[in-house]
C-alpha cells in the first residue's frame, strides 16, 4: 500500500475514536480537555471567596443561605491539548514494507483521534514539527533514512501548554536509551512509547551462512552461519530487551506498547487489528 | 610392520570428490549480505571496511576443512583400506615329488621346512607337487607345523615349483618372502618371482633313492602269493654306483629285518624295475629303499601298497567261441577265474565269428575276448596245458600276420596293445574290450596246429600292456617263441626252463625277472635283420584314465636317438625330462609316444599315481589352483588382511557430525 493509501485508511478506521484524555491535566487553547485553570465549563473546579467585581451569578447561594457567606463556584477551563506524534525516522523503520506503514498507520490515527478529540497534532519528526495539515502532507513525505539514535525532541509545546507525546520507534538501539525516554517524558503530559517489530525482527526466517550488516550502518556487520540455535539467542536477546525497554518506561512512569506487524500486510485486517489494539491499549477512546 | 594396502584402489578415484568440495565451497558457501535493524541482537559485531557479496576464503572456515576431512576419508574408505598385518609371511615351499623320498633328502627337507617356519612369525607351508597344494595357512598352529613336517611323505610324480610360486604370489600377493625346499637344482629364472624367493636345494649327503611306483596284484603263477614291482630310482648326483636294498614287510612298523627283496647296483640318474612275490595278506605290505646292508628301516622312507582286489573274475563263452572252450576255459580256471551265471555279465566274455573266406583260401576267423578293463583284474592266458600256460613258448618267425580290416571297423582301436608291424593286432576298443584280431585266411596262423596257442600268446602279450607299469613295445619281426606242442618251450623243442633267481628263498615270476631292464631296447637294428635304412616311426597308444599318469624312462641314448614325442589325441603335449625321466601331466585320455625305430628305445609306463587325483574341471591350472587354496571370506586379498573399510567410515563421520552441529548451533 501507498503512503497515501495507509494515510487515508487511518482516518477511515479512526471515525469511532477519540483520542483519549491523558491522566495528567494539560494545559493549552479551549478545547475539549479540561485544563488546570478555572474557566468556563460546567465541570466544577473549586470554590473561592467572593471579591468585589466578582460575576454575582457564580456565587455559591445555597451555601450563602447556609452559613451566610459569600463563596464564588470555579469551574475548570477547556483546553485544547498538543498531541505530539514523534517519529524515529531512522532507517530500521523501514527495513519491512508491514512495520512502515504499521508506523505512518499509527501516527495518522493518532493524528485523527487527536483532531477528534479537538487536541492539536504535532508531527515531530528528525526534530521538524509539523502541525496541523501539515501534518499529513509531512507524514506523507517522511523517508526513514536517518541514524540509530532519534533526533532530540522539542520539549514543550507553544503557548507553554504541556504536550502529550506519543514516540514511534522500533527501539532497536541501546545507546542513549535512557536519555531518549527523559527526554520525551519531560515537560509531557503523557508519554506513550509504541514499539513497532516486524514478524522477521520478532523470528529471522533466513538460515545459512550471511554477513549480517546494520541497515543504518552497513559497515558494522558480522560473519555468521545463522542457524536454529543463532535464532534462538536472538529472541533471547530481544526478549530481554524488551523487558529492559519495559523496566525503563516503568521508571519513567509509563508503559511500552509493542505492535508487532507483518513484514507485509497482506490486507487491511492488520490495521483494523491495529486500530483495535490502540484501542484496548487506551491510547484511544470511543466517541 | 604392518602395511596398509588397498583392496580396491579403483576407488581411490572418490578422493576427487575433494576438488568438488573445494569447488562447492568457492562458489556457493559465500556470506550472503544481509541486512538486520539490530544487528546488537546477533551478538558480537565487527567493523568492516566493505560491504557487499563476499567471497571468503574457506582456508578460514572452520566446516571447510571438517567437509575436507570427511570427502577425504569418505574416498580413502572406498579404496578399500588393509592392513597386512605383521611381517612379510615367510612362504615354505615344499617338493613334494617322489624323488624327494630319499633317505637323505626327506627328514631334511621336512627339519628345514620346519625350521623355515619357526623362525618366521607368520609362516604357510606349500606342498609343490603336479599341483601345489596349500597346506598351512599363516594362521596354523605350531602344533599343526609339526604334524605337517612328521606327516610329509611327498608322493607325487613331479613337482611344479614354479605353479607353487605362483600359487603364493596369487594368495599373498608381492609380499611373501618364498623359501622352496626341493633338491632340484632349479634356477632361480625359472621361476616367476614375486618378493623374495631363496632357494633351499638340498644335495644328497649319501645316496638319493627312492621308489617312485610300486604296484600289487594276485600272482598268476604262483597262487597265494602277490606279485609286486617296483620302480627305483637314483637320484644322485655322485656319478657313481650305489648298491640298493628294497626291503618289504607288513604291518605298521616293519621290523628290521624284514625280508630283504633285491639288491643291485643303479647308476646315478637311472631307475630299475624290480619285481617279486609275497604271501598274499589283507595287510599294507611297505616297500623301503635304503643302501645295503642297512637294518634299521626308517618310517618315512616307506611306500605303502595296500592289498589288491582278489575277486574271482566271472568267464563265459559265446557263440563260435564255444569250440574253443576246452582250450580257453582251462586257462582261465587256472588263472582264479570261475564261470559265470548265463543271467550274470561275466567279467571275461569270449566270442568269434567264422565267415567263409571270399578268397577261397579258407576261414576267416574272428576271435574277440571281450574284457572289461579292470585295474587289478588278471588277463590270464587262455590257453594251458594243464596247470602251464602256453604263453611264451609260441614261436611266431615265420608267420606272417595279418588282421581283418572289418573287425577293426566293428572294434575301434582305442589303446593299442599289440601290434603286428603297421597292424594292430591286439587292442582295448572304446567298451573297454580286449579284440585280438587274426584273420587267419590270409596269413599262415591257420595253418598251424597251435594256432590257439598263439592266439594265447597274444593275448598273454596284450595283458601285459593292459594297465601296470611295464610295457612292451613289439617291433617288427619280434620273434615270439612258439611251441607246436604242449610242453615244448623252445625252437629246439625243449621246454623253458624257469628262470633262476637270485634269490633262493623267494618265488620270482619267471620271464620278468631275466632282464631287469627288459623294457630297455638298446638293440641296433642292425641286429634284428632290418637294413638301417628302414629306420621307421613307431607308435604306441595309451590310455591315461584318471589316476594315471605317462612316464616315460629313457635309459640309454645310443647314438642317433631322437627324442621321444608325446603326444595326447593327436595333439602335441610338452614334456620334460628330468634325470632321464620324462614326466607328462596328468590329464586324461590317449597318448601316443613316437619315436624312431633304432634308436635308444624307451619304456613307456601308464603309471597309478600316488596322492592328489587328477582334476577333470574345465579350469585352467592357475584358476584351479587359486580356487582350490581361496581362503575363505577373503578371496581377492593377500592372507592375513585386515580390513579398515568401516573404520575409516567410523572416522569421516566425526567431521560430519561436526559440521552439522555447527550449522545447527549457527
Amino acid at each position: 500500500m501507498d503512503r497515501d493509501a495507509v494515510i487515508g485508511l487511518a482516518r477511515d478506521l479512526a471515525r469511532p475514536y477519540r483520542l483519549t484524555p491523558p491522566r495528567e491535566r494539560s494545559g493549552g487553547r479551549i478545547g475539549a480537555f479540561a485544563g488546570r485553570r478555572d474557566g468556563h465549563s460546567v465541570d466544577f473546579h473549586d470554590f473561592r471567596q467572593y471579591q468585589p467585581g466578582d460575576d454575582l451569578r457564580r456565587v455559591d447561594w445555597r451555601g450563602y443561605a447556609r452559613n451566610g457567606q459569600l463563596h464564588l463556584k470555579l469551574f475548570r477551563e477547556e483546553v485544547a491539548p498538543v498531541v505530539e506524534v514523534h517519529l524515529d525516522a531512522s532507517a530500521s523503520m523501514a527495513a519491512y514494507p508491514g512495520k512502515e506503514e504499521a508506523v505512518v498507520f499509527t501516527a495518522a490515527f493518532l493524528f485523527e483521534t487527536a483532531v477528534a478529540a479537538e487536541g492539536r497534532p504535532v508531527l515531530v519528526v528528525n526534530a521538524r514539527r509539523h502541525a496541523g495539515n501539515d501534518f499529513r502532507s509531512a507524514l506523507a513525505a517522511v523517508r526513514f533514512t536517518g541514524g540509530a539514535v532519534p533526533a532530540a525532541a522539542t520539549p514543550g509545546g507553544p503557548g507553554g501548554a504541556v504536550p502529550v507525546r506519543f514516540f514511534l520507534s522500533d527501539f532497536l538501539f541501546t545507546d542513549g536509551l535512557a536519555d531518549v525516554f527523559a527526554r520525551h517524558q519531560a515537560g509531557s503530559g503523557g508519554f506513550h512509547p509504541l514499539m513497532f517489530l516486524s514478524a522477521s525482527e520478532t523470528n529471522p526466517p533466513w538460515r545459512g551462512q550471511f554477513h549480517l550488516h546494520d541497515i543504518e550502518n552497513p559497515d558494522v556487520g558480522v560473519d555468521m552461519v545463522v542457524g536454529a540455535d543463532a535464532v534462538r539467542a536472538y529472541k533471547e536477546r530481544l526478549h530481554r530487551h524488551s523487558e529492559g525497554l519495559a523496566a525503563l518506561a516503568a521508571r519513567f512512569g509509563t508503559s511500552i506498547v509493542r505492535i508487532d506487524a507483518p513484514d507485509a500486510p497482506a490486507d487491511n485486517a492488520f490495521f483494523r487489528t491495529l486500530a483495535d489494539r490502540l484501542f484496548r491499549e487506551r491510547l484511544v477512546s470511543s466517541r | 610392520m604392518n602395511r596398509l594396502t588397498f583392496v580396491s584402489p579403483s576407488g581411490l578415484w572418490a578422493f576427487t570428490a575433494v576438488a568438488v568440495v573445494v569447488v562447492l565451497y568457492l562458489l556457493y558457501r559465500c556470506h550472503r549480505p544481509q541486512p538486520v535493524t539490530g544487528l546488537f541482537l546477533w551478538g558480537r559485531a565487527v567493523r568492516h571496511s566493505d560491504g557487499g557479496r563476499r567471497l571468503d576464503s574457506p582456508l578460514k572456515n572452520r566446516a571447510f576443512w571438517y567437509d575436507i576431512l570427511a570427502a577425504s576419508l569418505l574416498g580413502l574408505a572406498l579404496g578399500g583400506p588393509a592392513l597386512t598385518g605383521g611381517d612379510r609371511p615367510v612362504v615354505v615351499i615344499l617338493d613334494n615329488s617322489f624323488a624327494m623320498r630319499s633317505r637323505d633328502n626327506h627328514p631334511a627337507a621336512a627339519e628345514t621346512a620346519r625350521r623355515l617356519m619357526d623362525g618366521a612369525d607368520r609362516s604357510a607351508l606349500v606342498l609343490a607337487g603336479v599341483r601345489p597344494r596349500l597346506l598351512l595357512d599363516c594362521d596354523h598352529s605350531p602344533r599343526q607345523a609339526a604334524a605337517a613336517a612328521e606327516n610329509y611323505r611327498p608322493d607325487e610324480p613331479s613337482a611344479d615349483l614354479a605353479a607353487a610360486v605362483a600359487l603364493a604370489a596369487d594368495i599373498w600377493g608381492d609380499a611373501p618372502d618364498i623359501h622352496i625346499v626341493t633338491n632340484q637344482d632349479i634356477a632361480a629364472t625359472s621361476l616367476p618371482a614375486p618378493g623374495r624367493v631363496t632357494r633351499h636345494i638340498l644335495a644328497g649327503r649319501g645316496d638319493n633313492l627312492a621308489v617312485t611306483d610300486a604296484w600289487r596284484r594276485p600272482s598268476r603263477s604262483e597262487p597265494g602269493r602277490d606279485r609286486v614291482v617296483a620302480v627305483v630310482r637314483n637320484w644322485s648326483r655322485a656319478d657313481r654306483i650305489v648298491g640298493v636294498a628294497i626291503r618289504a614287510g607288513y604291518g605298521a612298523a616293519p621290523a628290521a629285518g624284514a625280508v630283504a627283496v633285491d639288491d643291485f647296483s643303479l647308476p646315478a640318474g637311472a631307475g630299475r624295475f624290480v619285481e617279486f612275490t609275497v604271501p598274499q595278506s589283507q595287510e599294507t605290505l611297505w616297500l623301503t629303499v635304503g643302501g645295503p646292508g642297512e637294518d634299521v628301516i626308517p618310517d618315512d622312507s616307506r611306500l605303502a601298497l595296500p592289498p589288491p582286489d582278489r575277486r574271482r573274475p566271472t568267464f563265459r563263452c559265446d557263440g563260435a567261441a564255444a569250440g574253443l572252450e576246452r582250450f580257453v576255459a582251462p586257462a582261465l580256471r587256472a588263472a582264479g577265474a570261475v564261470p559265470a551265471d548265463n543271467g550274470d555279465a561275466p567279467d571275461i566274455l569270449v566270442v568269434s565269428g567264422w565267415e567263409p573266406s571270399g578268397t577261397g583260401r579258407g576261414v576267416a576267423a574272428t576271435l574277440a575276448f571281450v574284457a572289461p578293463v579292470q585295474p587289478g583284474v588278471p588277463i590270464p592266458p587262455y590257453l594251458v596245458a594243464g596247470d602251464a600256460a602256453l604263453t611264451r613258448d609260441v614261436d611266431l618267425s615265420r608267420v606272417v600276420w595279418t588282421a581283418a580290416a572289418g573287425t577293426v571297423a566293428d572294434y575301434p582301436v582305442v589303446r593299442e596293445l599289440v601290434r603286428a608291424g603297421p597292424l594292430p593286432l591286439v587292442w582295448l576298443d572304446g567298451d573297454g574290450r580286449v579284440v585280438a584280431n587274426a584273420f587267419l585266411e590270409e596269413n599262415d596262423l591257420f595253418r598251424h596246429a597251435a594256432w590257439p596257442v598263439l592266439i594265447g600268446n597274444i593275448v598273454e602279450q596284450a595283458a601285459d600292456n593292459l594297465p601296470g607299469i611295464r610295457r612292451r613295445i613289439v617291433r617288427p619281426g619280434e620273434p615270439l617263441r612258439i611251441v607246436p606242442e604242449p610242453g615244448q618251450g623252445t625252437e629246439s623243442g625243449q621246454a623253458a626252463e624257469p628262470r633262476s633267481t637270485p634269490y633262493p628263498n623267494r618265488s620270482v615270476e619267471t620271464a620278468h625277472t631275466a632282464e631287469p631292464e627288459r623294457s630297455v631296447e638298446s638293440t641296433p637294428d642292425a641286429d634284428r635283420g632290418l637294413p638301417a635304412d628302414q629306420a621307421q616311426t613307431v607308435e604306441q597308444g595309451y590310455t591315461v584314465t584318471p589316476g594315471q599318469s605317462v612316464e616315460l624312462v629313457r635309459k640309454t641314448a645310443a647314438e642317433g636317438t631322437t627324442e621321444p614325442r608325446l603326444y595326447r589325441e593327436g595333439v602335441p603335449v610338452p614334456v620334460t625330462f628330468i634325470n632321464g625321466v620324462m614326466i607328462a601331466p596328468r590329464e586324461p585320455g590317449l597318448y601316443n609316444v613316437r619315436e624312431t625305430a633304432g634308436g635308444g628305445g624307451v619304456a613307456v609306463s601308464v603309471v597309478p599315481s600316488f596322492g592328489a587325483a587328477a582334476d577333470t574341471t574345465a579350469l585352467s591350472d592357475r584358476e584351479r589352483i587359486v580356487a582350490d587354496n581361496r581362503l575363505a571370506g577373503n578371496a581377492d586379498q593377500p592372507a592375513g588382511t585386515q580390513r579398515l573399510d568401516w573404520v575409516v567410515i567410523g572416522l569421516a563421520a566425526i567431521p560430519i557430525l561436526l559440521n552439522w552441529r555447527r550449522r545447527r548451533e549457527g
